[in-house]
């Protein structure tokens, strides 16, 4: 069996090279094989995937593809509302949820013709994990499954790692998009905020959630970008304006591409691995030798960026969840109940101050970003810790290096630099000016096509398709 | 991280917040109380009356378009 990419595939089916029957029977081995391992799954949609590859099939026989998406098996973070199928949040307080109506999202993306193969684990409603203490386990990393995802897309990143999906969806409210796809070695964008529907995404923070695309590569994130994205009246943040072609720029290289390296970040506000940080220095190199500039650029320190968009998180998050905590409080997982329940300490003006606060710091990155196009950091500090060693607090004791963009809601894509002492994926994070993201996907697939690292696979998935 | 604020004092923001648990509940909460006063501390910077939220908006150009 082999491992294929979203473009890849797409470019087979359209040739009647390969069924889309075929590579779904493939996956759905694959996902018997090694998701008694990984916990990538919720629930696994066997027959709805054998019947949406069927109906794919018999249409591209007949008529060819309606786009590259069409016969594609994919997964949806289990915060997507799927008509009649349970849509659990991963949390025992929505273990008999059935949407009525799919997330416009979901709907969009089955337009586009994927394969649904079932819901993919998250941390409990997006926030707290990886916990032990709910009704289903939380996802293993395929490239040691005693390791940590991160999340709170944390099925997303396995599955596709593992390469028991081509693709599939995450939310992203602090970097629950960008932080499993970097330690789970893929790629993984939180678009600008109003880019793609949140309507029927189970939500944690109104003014900081996203959704977005996680796959193996930076060109699968722009197809399923490009299902993705678009003006939804039902959604009160949906920006009401044309979805560009999210590949159009790609193959363009980094030439004249103008880069800012938030270098305090990552080597003094929170300083990262060895392996982390010569990944970014090879990332840099690449973008001069491909006729980038390249300038450090100085911001407030990180954990002002992150303590304002964690403060807003909580509050919002709470918010939402006081009438079970209030009543229900020992259903929740430790982790949610107690990094979340901390919202209820947060006053009304302390919330106020922190919405005053985020205002001047989208000011200042709107003024450090005028002359640049492309902005660099860390995605995560290092390789993923051991699952069983991930303290409670992690958030609170350092600051995350991808919050500062759901703060002011620029998209920011994480990709693959290479893999650390332990074997386990390194990555950085690529940020661009709102509504870039055609630029965005060109500096980071320019590099990712000049790099090896996408000819690499977890070992575990490997033997399986042996 | 230290919280400013001593556990009997957080009991009764815990009670104020509607919440009923159990001590051990509490204690786990309370562990966690000074990362939060630490992020509102950051957010009380100096700044001018004037400095306005990030939550202020502005109406749809299709609301707003004189017949």
């Amino acid at each position: 069996m082999e491992f294929l990419t979203i473009a890849e595939a797409a470019r087979r089916i359209a040739a009647k090279q390969l069924s889309p029957v075929e590579l779904t029977q493939q996956c759905l081995a694959r996902i018997k094989a090694l998701d008694g391992t990984l916990n990538a799954f919720i629930r696994v949609t066997e027959e709805r995937a054998l019947a949406d590859a069927k109906a794919a099939e018999a249409a591209i026989m007949k008529s060819g593809p309606k786009g590259p998406l069409h016969g594609i098996p994919f997964g949806h973070k289990d915060i997507y509302c799927t008509k009649g199928i349970p849509t659990t949040a991963h949390s025992k307080l929505l273990q008999d949820h059935v949407p009525r109506e799919d997330a416009t999202t979901v709907r969009l993306l089955a337009e586009a013709g994927v394969v649904l193969m079932g819901k993919l684990a998250t941390h409990e409603f997006a926030f707290g994990g990886p916990s032990f203490d709910l009704p289903w386990p939380p996802a293993r990393n395929p490239w040691n499954p005693d390791h940590f995802t991160a999340g709170s897309s944390s099925g997303t990143g396995a599955a596709v790692a593992a390469g028991l999906v081509l693709g599939g969806t995450g939310s992203d409210t602090g970097g629950s998009i960008r932080g499993p796809a970097a330690l789970c070695g893929i790629a993984g964008i939180k678009p600008t905020y109003g880019l793609c529907s949140r309507a029927g995404i189970l939500p944690l923070a109104f003014s900081l959630d996203h959704a977005g695309p996680m796959a193996w590569t930076v060109e699968d994130c722009a197809i399923l970008l490009q299902a993705m994205a678009g003006y939804d009246p039902t959604d009160p943040a949906s920006a009401d304006r044309k979805v560009p072609d999210f590949r159009a720029e790609l193959g363009q290289g980094a030439k004249g591409l103008r880069i800012g390296v938030v270098r305090h970040f990552h080597e003094v506000d929170h300083r990262v691995s060895d392996a982390t940080l010569t990944g970014i220095e090879g990332a840099l190199d690449f973008f001069r030798k491909s006729g980038a500039s390249v300038r450090d650029v100085t911001l407030t320190p990180l954990a002002h960026w992150h303590g304002c968009n964690f403060l807003i998180l909580v509050t919002e998050a709470w918010a939402l969840h006081e009438p079970w905590m209030r009543t229900r409080f020992g259903d929740y997982g430790e982790l949610l109940r107690d990094r979340m329940g901390l919202g209820a300490f947060v006053t009304g003006t302390d919330y106020m101050q922190a919405l005053r606060r985020r205002r001047e710091l989208c000011d200042e990155m709107a003024a450090a970003m005028a002359d640049i196009d492309i902005l660099v950091t860390a995605s995560q500090p290092g390789e993923a810790p051991r699952i069983d060693a991930v303290s409670k607090w992690a958030t609170f004791e350092k600051p995350g290096f991808t919050s500062t963009f759901n703060l002011t809601g620029y998209p920011a894509i994480s990709v693959c630099t290479g893999f650390g002492a332990g074997g386990l994926p390194v990555s950085m994070q690529l940020a661009a000016k709102p509504f870039r993201e055609p630029t965005l996907f060109r500096a980071a697939h320019a590099y990712e096509q000049a790099m090896p690292w996408r000819q690499r696979r977890p070992e575990l998935a490997l033997k399986a398709a042996a | 991280m230290k919280a400013s604020i001593t556990q009997a004092e957080f009991a009764t923001l815990v009670k104020r917040a509607g919440l009923s648990l159990t001590d051990q509940q509490r204690a786990a909460l309370y562990e966690g109380y000074g990362y939060i006063e630490e992020m509102i501390e950051r957010v009380r910077t100096p700044r001018g009356r004037e400095a306005e939220p990030a939550h202020i908006f502005v109406f749809p150009p299709s609301l707003t378009k004189v017949p």
